[in-house]
């Protein structure tokens, strides 16, 4: 008898572990991907004036979407980074509407960085061009990124989408063992 | 300090989600161990929980601050954030013994309900054997670390945030898995003896060794990433990786070491005493967490504890308390209205530059959303147009009882659906001028029937808002009920309904004692200040649990009510149409439609669009769900019944709907309200303000966060709708595969309708009430 609790109790234990790795787990799957690049995918790096800048994008593969661009501007003597730039990032494709957004370090996670967050309306070969205006001097460096094209939505939202067949399922489970051991126990 | 410096220790990442998990996990624990901590002192000392909150701050700091933010950049960064998953966070958080607190710490019915007859499941207890066995843990301990530091896997991680977050589960987990021997948290059985588990460590510890060895002498970049990544630090790729070497060499170690010293100093200092085995003490409170045995004597006699009382709340209590809350609520509501009527109708009509553009098609409801969400029906507390009515009592005779065949909801339906069609095919949300005509009809139709009718007859049976708010109210958290039932029955005067001399009773003649639910409760606390034995309070209850008839008088009551259900009906339906004329592809067909026939404007069409489906269709979707409903389920229960209880289970995924179209309306739109406001002060010739700045109008959350909260909205308000389908099922019947086919063609429509729900707000929609065009 006394065996018998042991068992029963370990293995409730054991559930128990299972069960707080798995909540631990979902902890960290569950973090909502924001489209805060601050690194990425290095596209190219290009020293221009005085600065040396490289451009980093997220998500990698580049798909047509939300798009972080960021930008890292360095002095090409020290290699410090440069904090008090503007910068702007303008995306040019031949037949499509360019477009343009501030980069700021507000936008990036890294604030080492000057992030935008743009949205691509299609793929194919876009050009990105980075004007930098520091110390009333005016820079501009271009360069070329290949967006695929985007993902069905279905896909991109899979996480959120994935949550009500998973607690439906846990919840049949659920059920069937509750009554599994209401017949165990009328036996 | 060098601006480089700052800028990198500003680098935070605060996820709102992870902090969600980390914040409810800490909450989850504590509470769980203050009651364990009461039960056993000398078992949960206060190190536990300082040690369970460690570990929670180190995820933290390693996933949200700047390691996270320079892991691309200096594999340093990235070396130590894995440390922290690995080393740091998992034996802090199986040091605090978290098994039986996590467990106690849940609600009791999730804990006995929920996780129940998992924690009794053969099968998972046999998994969690094997998965927490010393050689198992081992190999996976080490097979990940290796198997994520090879050059090509470590790349996939730099290059995609999924898989870095995959890295990052596989690093924790697996350490969870790695030290759940080692620490053997209580109280879990050692499968090896203690001393097992020197060699255990020694092993691990030759593997960190070899690994960091790699990185410290091979003398080119390992990562190609870091060798191609910008230089800033002054220190070259090579160094970086050698300071990483070091890192995972020298603190991994040490990790390994301390433990090999400590098992061994206790080890060679415990005396063997008699005592009793760690399961004899777990077993009883493990019993009692999972809701199978009672665990004190003492718990037996004590009235159950019926959910938090908002008024026990220090402050919050107080607040509510207060008499003259809701009048101060109300002024600033009234308030509010009157300037945005005033601005409404001579202001700028361009409805993103108004305030009546603004505040109520995007605040009002998007707030008011928030509030039923997370409290209850507190908009109907602070009504402006309450002041109102009281005016029409004083002034007009108010002697007339509402007629008998209108104590209905046919009136407001009619209303509802009316201003469904009238909000799409006028463009009201457009139009500041016609909104503050909304609003003033509002004032003029709540003074005339409240000035003419006893009771509140203008929020019982006419108000398209308040009945709004009744229905969506049914899915709040928060109830105003009787604490103790027991008290209700030895009070004679029911001050409660009645009133007293100084304070009035219930207008919309709700009885406390019998009152289900929070419909028609207009939250206004009438009630509560005239109890004299103040017995009535805001308490919480399950989310939706009001929708589910806990009676067979209960459900024969609820099963009179067609108004109710084609109310909530109209509300369910209305909240996927009305959020399906704001997406391009509704409106471009629309438009399609118009010229196909020759219309001159798309009025006919939307008329006939929403007759039919706000109408017809949900009606004839109904007559079906009910006759299948009744065939499948072989039940003899009439259809209206059946379908007047299934209709009301779908309350929270409509529910759902209104909150996922509102939300978005918030979080896109509510900046906008700081250069409306700057626009009408200047309009009024008040320049304090400064002049209204119209590019500071950015969403409140990244914009594509929005289809992913909204999604998870819709999600949790079918899970919710199908639970209550499911217990109405068991209602009729106590034959599961009754209950299936009972609930099966309602579940198939609420399916159909989240499906729906999705495809819209995956849709590019219009960005109303915004300067800018952002989707």
């Amino acid at each position: 008898m006394n065996h018998h609790r042991k068992t029963l109790t370990f293995e409730r234990v054991s559930n128990a572990a299972a069960i707080t790795m798995l909540l631990v787990g979902l902890a960290c799957m569950a973090r909502i991907s924001p489209a805060h690049a601050d690194g990425g995918v290095a596209q190219f790096t290009k020293h221009a004036g005085p600065f040396v800048v490289t451009v980093f994008t997220t998500p990698s593969p580049l798909r047509a979407g939300p798009v972080d661009v960021s930008v890292m501007i360095q002095s090409s003597e020290t290699g410090e980074p440069v904090l008090d730039c503007a910068a702007l990032i303008q995306l040019y494709k031949e037949g499509a509407a360019s477009i343009q957004s501030a980069a700021t370090h507000y936008a990036a996670q890294n604030k080492l960085f000057y992030a935008a967050l743009l949205k691509v309306p299609e793929s194919g070969l876009w050009q990105v061009d980075v004007s930098i205006k520091h110390a009333g001097d005016s820079i501009d460096v271009a360069g070329v990124i290949i967006v695929a094209p985007s993902n069905p939505a279905l896909l991109v939202y899979w996480r959120s989408l994935a949550l009500p067949p998973l607690f439906i399922a846990l919840f049949v489970l659920n059920q069937w063992l509750k009554r599994r051991g209401v017949k165990g126990a009328t036996r | 300090m060098n601006p480089v410096v700052e800028a990198a220790i500003k680098s935070w990442m605060l996820d709102p989600a992870l902090l969600f998990i980390l914040a409810l996990s800490a909450v989850i624990y504590l509470r769980g161990f203050l009651s364990l901590h009461r039960q056993m002192p000398e078992r949960y000392s206060a190190a536990q929980p300082a040690a369970f909150l460690a570990g929670l701050a180190s995820i933290f700091l390693a996933v949200c601050s700047p390691l996270d933010a320079f892991a691309n950049l200096l594999l340093t960064a990235h070396m130590i954030q894995h440390l922290l998953l690995m080393m740091v966070a998992p034996p802090l958080l199986l040091l605090a013994n978290p098994l039986l607190p996590l467990l106690r710490g849940l609600p009791a019915a999730v804990a006995k309900h929920g996780l129940g007859p998992f924690m009794s499941w053969k099968a998972l207890a046999s998994l969690g054997r094997r998965l927490t066995h010393p050689i198992v843990c081992w190999v996976a301990f080490v097979a990940t670390t290796i198997v994520w530091h090879l050059p090509p896997m470590y790349e996939l991680a730099l290059h995609s945030q999924p898989l870095h977050a995959a890295e990052h589960v596989f690093f924790l987990g697996t350490g969870l898995l790695f030290w759940w021997p080692v620490i053997q948290p209580w109280p879990s059985r050692p499968q090896w003896p203690r001393w097992a588990m020197i060699p255990y460590l020694f092993l691990a510890d030759f593997q960190n060794t070899g690994l960091s060895a790699y990185l410290i002498f091979c003398d080119r970049v390992v990562y190609p990433t870091y060798a191609a990544a910008p230089r800033f630090s002054g220190t070259s790729a090579l160094a970086d990786q050698i300071a990483a070497g070091a890192i995972m060499w020298v603190p991994g170690s040490l990790a390994f070491l301390i433990a090999v010293g400590l098992i061994t100093i206790k080890a060679l200092t415990s005396r063997r005493a008699v005592r009793p085995s760690s399961l004899q003490i777990a077993l009883p409170v493990l019993n009692h967490s999972i809701g199978r045995v009672s665990l004190t004597p003492s718990n037996h006699g004590k009235p159950r504890r019926k959910g938090v009382d908002l008024l026990s709340i220090p402050f919050v209590g107080t607040m509510i308390r207060w008499r003259y809350l809701r009048r101060a609520a109300q002024t600033v509501m009234l308030l509010l209205a009157l300037i945005t009527i005033a601005d409404g109708l001579f202001g700028h009509q361009m409805s993103s530059m108004n305030l009546a553009g603004v505040l109520p098609w995007t605040h009002w409801r998007g707030l008011g959303m928030v509030g039923l969400l997370i409290a209850g029906n507190f908009f109907c507390m602070a009504c402006p147009f309450t002041l109102t009515r009281d005016l029409g009592r004083r002034l007009l005779p108010a002697r007339w009882r509402w007629p008998r065949r209108m104590r209905s909801k046919w009136l407001a339906l009619g209303l509802l659906a009316v201003y469904l069609w009238a909000y799409e095919a006028f463009g009201l949300w457009d139009s500041p001028w016609f909104t503050a005509w909304i609003i003033i009809g509002y004032f003029v139709a709540a003074f005339v029937v409240d000035g003419l009718f006893k009771g509140a007859s203008f929020c019982k049976y006419v108000c398209p808002i308040g009945q709004f708010n009744f229905v969506q109210s049914l899915v709040s958290p928060l109830e105003v009920k009787a604490r103790n039932l027991d008290l209700c029955q030895i009070c004679t005067t029911h001050e409660c309904i009645r009133g007293s001399d100084d304070q009035r009773g219930c207008e919309l003649q709700l009885f406390v004692p019998k009152k289900s639910g929070n419909l028609d409760c207009t939250f206004c606390l009438d009630c509560l200040h005239a109890c004299p034995l103040q017995n009535v309070g805001i308490i919480s209850v399950s989310p939706g649990s009001q929708l589910i008839p806990n009676s067979p008088r209960a459900l024969a009551r609820l099963a009179r009510r067609a108004d109710l259900a084609a109310l909530a009906l109209l509300l369910v339906v209305g909240a996927f149409v009305n959020a399906a004329g704001m997406i391009t592809p509704v409106m471009d067909w629309e438009l399609r439609l118009q010229n196909q026939f020759g219309f001159s404007s798309t009025l006919p069409v939307i008329t006939v669009l929403f007759v039919f489906s706000l109408l017809i269709a949900p009606a004839i979707v109904v007559v079906c769900c009910g006759t299948l409903s009744r065939a499948l389920g072989g039940t003899q229960v009439q259809r209206k019944k059946l379908s007047i209880s299934f209709v009301m289970a779908l309350v929270p995924l409509g529910f759902s709907m209104w909150a996922a179209h509102f939300a978005y309306h918030l979080l896109t739109g509510a900046s906008a309200i700081v250069p409306v406001i700057k626009r009408a002060a200047s309009n009024a010739g008040i320049s304090l303000l400064g002049r209204p700045d119209w590019s500071s109008t950015a969403p409140l959350v990244p914009v594509d966060w929005l289809p992913s909260i909204q999604i998870l909205l819709l999600g949790a308000g079918l899970l919710l709708t199908l639970y209550v389908c499911w217990r109405t099922a068991f209602n009729y019947t106590k034959q599961p595969r009754s209950a299936f086919g009972l609930l099966l063609p309602w579940a198939v429509f609420a399916v159909a309708l989240y499906a729906a729900g999705v495809w819209v707000v995956l849709q590019p929609m219009q960005m109303r009430g915004m300067m800018h065009s952002m989707m």
